[in-house]
């Protein structure tokens, strides 16, 4: 009896707890749609300039938070460009070729890396960015590429360990499957390992975009400004929505103003679902190739 | 019969835990060489240590040498310089667990060859066809080649990773207790499949059936203690 109802003790508890993440997510996401979307309208993206002539950069656009959006997929895009591939080459690393000493010094240093504060990469970057200025030219300062480029670093170590967990993870029977009927270690990494890995690393992917989405303290010191409208070169600076709703929530001056904040809290929600689902149709596409192709 | 496999001082260790020690054996040609022995004592160990499949589990370590008869003279290709891959298409493995990989029927028997470089459709079909009528498989999957092989039931699956083995033209057929997973009737077909096989072949099984040692074995290899003994004992099995 006491051993059953410990187990019923413990069950409730883990129960509650799923709930209570779950409640609390849900109550965030519904206080944002409350307060967000009176102010979703059409002119909350383009302002007062025709939508066409905005999306198709005609007519610059001024008091609309469409640059914002453009600012945040290319930062976004520019950050997962940088850190997948190297994300997915270190990881490679750690679980198939790093042995002994060289892969636990290795782990340790990702491991702190994952643990430096957001704000702190944004200052590395910063100086950075004094340092180029500097030595290299004077047009370079905080900009676009530079905030992706941090915001990669800030991903890399999650990435990392996604790819080397989910390597890890392959059973050893699959793991030399493909090696006993004569395929080199490359083969069996290409043909095998990845393609079975695919959705753990896929998820993690997902969670770096999320975290790249959403991420302020880079961004703040390496390139993000209120104004600067449409992102026109990697090296200047650029909008981004987690700065705007930043920017609104401590220095609002109407309750309009705040509306529009809320706006763009619940903009920036859709953004990240939508390359949510972008990268779950891609993670299903190549997972179906990768496995049925040819 | 002339030797197909020779191990000489064979000694094996996970990081610090002998496995077994200074074996010395020879398999012959044309042989169907059963391994038997207590659970925990490397048989398995022993296969891998024929097709080098050890060298990819980490912390593992073998001493001494494998001399396999290729192309008519004994090789050493327990030598690094022996490529791998090369060994591993001549010598293949059959596991405990069927493990086809998570594709379809035809790509598991293409895949081995694909990675070889070969990409013509019809000498692929062939090879697929000529494998899984070998492995007794072709009648019961030629209309589903297209379909995910682990829809298979766990018999089926087991006789297409055999054809997958065999669809290299191995001159060496290692298997790991090809038929525990299976029940008798499974079993049985693939028991008389690899009685076909040994007359082309060798063939090397590791089996905890006392039955399966009798209808099956050539001779009897006890690995027992971390040595290898030929069980001179086979009558025992006969008489049962």
């Amino acid at each position: 009896m006491k051993t059953a109802a410990r187990f019923f003790l413990l069950k409730i508890w883990a129960a509650g707890s799923a709930l209570a993440v779950l409640s609390g997510a849900g109550a965030v996401v519904g206080f944002v749609i409350w307060r967000g979307a009176p102010a979703v309208r059409l002119s909350l993206l383009f302002g007062s300039t025709p939508p066409w002539d905005a999306v198709l950069g005609r007519v610059p656009v001024f008091d609309g938070l469409w640059p914002a959006v453009v600012g945040t997929v290319a930062v976004v895009l520019l950050a997962v460009g940088f850190a997948v591939p190297m994300g997915l080459a270190a990881g490679i690393y750690l679980a198939e070729f790093a042995r002994g000493r060289t892969k636990k010094m290795l782990s340790v240093a990702f491991d702190i890396l994952a643990g430096i504060p957001s704000i702190v990469i944004g200052l590395f970057g910063f100086s950075l960015s004094l340092a180029l200025h500097r030595f290299v030219s004077v047009r370079i300062g905080p900009c676009l590429v530079l905030s992706g480029f941090c915001l990669g670093i800030l991903v890399l170590p999650y990435l990392i360990r996604a790819v080397q967990s989910a390597l890890e993870g392959v059973p050893l029977s699959l793991r030399l499957t493909a090696l006993s009927l004569g395929a080199h270690r490359i083969q069996n990494l290409w043909h095998v390992l990845l393609p079975s890995s695919l959705n753990a690393i896929a998820t993690g992917v997902i969670l770096a975009i999320g975290r790249c989405a959403e991420d302020t303290a880079v961004i703040l010191l390496t390139g993000a400004v209120a104004l600067a409208g449409m992102p026109r070169s990697l090296l200047e600076n650029f909008e981004a929505l987690p700065f705007y709703i930043y920017y609104v929530s401590s220095q609002y001056t109407s309750s309009e103003e705040l509306e529009r904040g809320f706006g763009a809290a619940l903009l920036l929600l859709t953004l990240s679902l939508g390359l949510y689902l972008v990268a779950l149709s891609i993670r299903r596409r190549v997972g179906r190739r990768a496995f049925y192709g040819r | 019969m002339s030797v197909k496999i020779r191990l000489e001082k064979v000694s094996f260790r996970y990081g610090t835990r002998f496995v077994f020690q200074d074996i010395d054996a020879d398999f012959h040609d044309h042989e169907l060489a059963v391994i038997v022995g207590p659970s925990g004592q490397g048989k398995s160990t022993l296969l891998m240590c024929v097709n080098r499949l050890w060298e990819e589990i980490p912390e593992a370590r073998m001493e001494g040498k494998v001399w396999i008869t290729l192309d008519g003279r004994l090789r050493c290709v327990s030598d690094p310089s022996f490529p791998s891959p090369t060994l591993r298409r001549r010598v293949a493995m059959v596991f405990q667990m069927p493990n086809p990989l998570p594709m379809t029927i035809f790509n598991n028997v293409a895949f081995p060859h694909r990675i070889m470089g070969v990409r013509d459709r019809s000498t692929l079909e062939e090879t697929v066809y000529t494998a899984l009528m070998k492995a007794y498989l072709w009648d019961e999957v030629k209309d589903r080649l297209y379909e995910d092989a682990r829809h298979l039931s766990g018999g089926q699956q087991q006789r297409l990773c055999i054809a997958r083995a065999l669809s290299l033209d191995p001159e060496v057929v290692l298997l790991d207790e090809p038929t525990s997973s299976l029940d008798e009737k499974a079993a049985r077909v693939i028991e008389n499949l690899l009685l076909d096989l040994k007359r082309q072949l060798t063939v090397l099984v590791v089996s905890h059936s006392t039955d399966q040692v009798r209808r099956l074995a050539d001779c009897v290899f006890r690995l027992q203690d971390g040595r290898l003994f030929l069980d001179s004992s086979l009558s025992d099995y006969l008489s049962f």
